[in-house]
């Protein structure tokens, strides 16, 4: 029974939660809420962030108005590092004990991901980069192009 | 060649996709027995997993801007691009690369002193002898090197019969599935030193299957692949020899 489990007893990334610090001093559902929130949030605060990084630069690839352009250019070089800024958060996150759910939820997201891609190749001939010497006009990236030809 | 595999309701299943796929999924059954088997807490095995699937595939992809030039650095270097299906995931030696930091780096977080890794050896081997046959059906750059040699393969538009090695690949993975089966209760052979072990007999016969492919020259008539390969044996050499001093050290106090 893990309610007659003893405060010494407990795991330690149980030990900070102390039954004072929440309003009903109900541990245990905050046991079992805890991390299933943290990982729901880095789960869903992926797609959020990433949808949102990868739409403005859709978005400003597409519109005119030099407004709107001016104010998405920040996202615009964060895509450029979207490589580095997934794995070093994701880095941070897995490091971190406290937020290792987090880090187990973007894990999950990615994945994900990665795995509907995979199976949607099947029904492509997406052989292992095939496409940059027979279709590689459809895959040009000219943000990326323009970038990494004025560095 | 057979790029396209069957047909359902006159959509084309490719071959290439259908065996990375049926790989993946072996790949997966072979490191749940495995770890089973090594009684691998189950809290363990989604988190590392995961990770070393995550990092193989992001490895995999990046891996591409050194082994066939930095114009494919707009797409390769593209995190989203690597949901897109019409792209392949890369290459395997990049994939692996990624796959042991990514997991080694996971295995480290959750407070692992020892290496579980080892489940991941054999799976691996297993999965690339059915992956390779998806390379071979669908004649994935263009296979290999003219030759005169009986088993030499046609492939479409070429006049002349090329070496199959994909075919060469699985041959080999399958035997040395065999063998790491085989040594995987060894003591010696446990910390990932069986995963180490592993490794190091693939990039040894890579390194010497590159000459029958077309793989870019990298330097001194040597492709990126075989300057990958020589690294690793590198490392993993250099890993034994500190080790072999550090048991010699132990023994002499």
């Amino acid at each position: 029974m893990e309610n007659d489990i003893q405060p010494s007893e407990q795991p330690l990334e149980n030990a900070e939660l102390n039954p004072q610090d929440h309003p009903t001093g109900d541990t245990q559902s905050v046991r079992k809420y805890k991390p299933s929130l943290q990982f729901a949030l880095g789960f869903f605060g992926w797609f959020i962030i990433n949808s949102l990084l990868w739409g403005s630069v859709a978005w400003m690839q597409t519109t005119s108005n030099r407004l709107v352009e001016l104010i998405l250019i920040p996202f615009y070089y964060l895509l450029c590092f979207s490589i580095p800024l997934n794995v070093g958060v994701l880095l941070v996150l897995g490091v971190v004990k406290r937020w290792r759910p987090i880090g187990l939820g973007v894990l999950v997201a990615i994945s994900l991901n990665i795995m509907i891609s995979l199976v949607r190749g099947v029904f492509t001939n997406a052989m292992c980069f095939a496409p940059f010497y027979f279709n590689a006009e459809n895959l040009s990236n000219e943000w990326l192009d323009a970038l990494l030809k004025s560095l | 060649m057979l790029p396209v595999l069957f047909e359902v309701n006159g959509l084309p299943i490719y071959s290439h996709g259908f065996f990375l796929n049926l790989a993946l999924l072996t790949c997966t059954l072979v490191l749940f027995l495995e770890s089973r088997r090594r009684r691998w807490p189950k809290g363990e095995i989604l988190p590392i997993t995961l990770a070393a699937f995550v990092g193989g595939m992001v490895g995999a992809r990046v891996s591409i801007v050194f082994f066939n030039g930095w114009e494919t650095a707009p797409v390769v270097l593209d995190f989203f691009r690597l949901f897109d299906p019409r792209i392949g995931p890369g290459s395997i030696l990049g994939g692996v690369a990624g796959a042991y930091l990514a997991g080694f780096i996971a295995s480290r977080a959750l407070g692992k002193a020892g290496c579980a890794c080892d489940a991941f050896a054999p799976a691996m081997a297993l999965a690339m002898v059915i992956g390779r046959f998806g390379c071979f059906l669908s004649g994935e750059d263009g296979l290999g090197k003219a030759t005169d040699l009986p088993w030499g393969v046609p492939l479409p538009g070429l006049d002349h019969l090329v070496h199959p090695t994909p075919l060469y690949d699985a041959a080999f993975n399958l035997a040395w599935f065999g063998v790491l089966i085989a040594l995987r209760n060894h003591p010696r052979m446990q910390d990932g030193n069986l995963l180490k072990f592993g490794l190091a007999g693939y990039a040894l016969f890579r390194f010497f299957v590159e000459f029958m492919r077309n793989n870019r020259v990298l330097l001194w008539g040597l492709t990126g692949q075989q300057w990958f390969c020589l690294g690793l044996l590198f490392v993993i050499g250099l890993y034994y020899s500190y080790h072999y001093v550090q048991v010699k050290k132990l023994a002499t106090v």
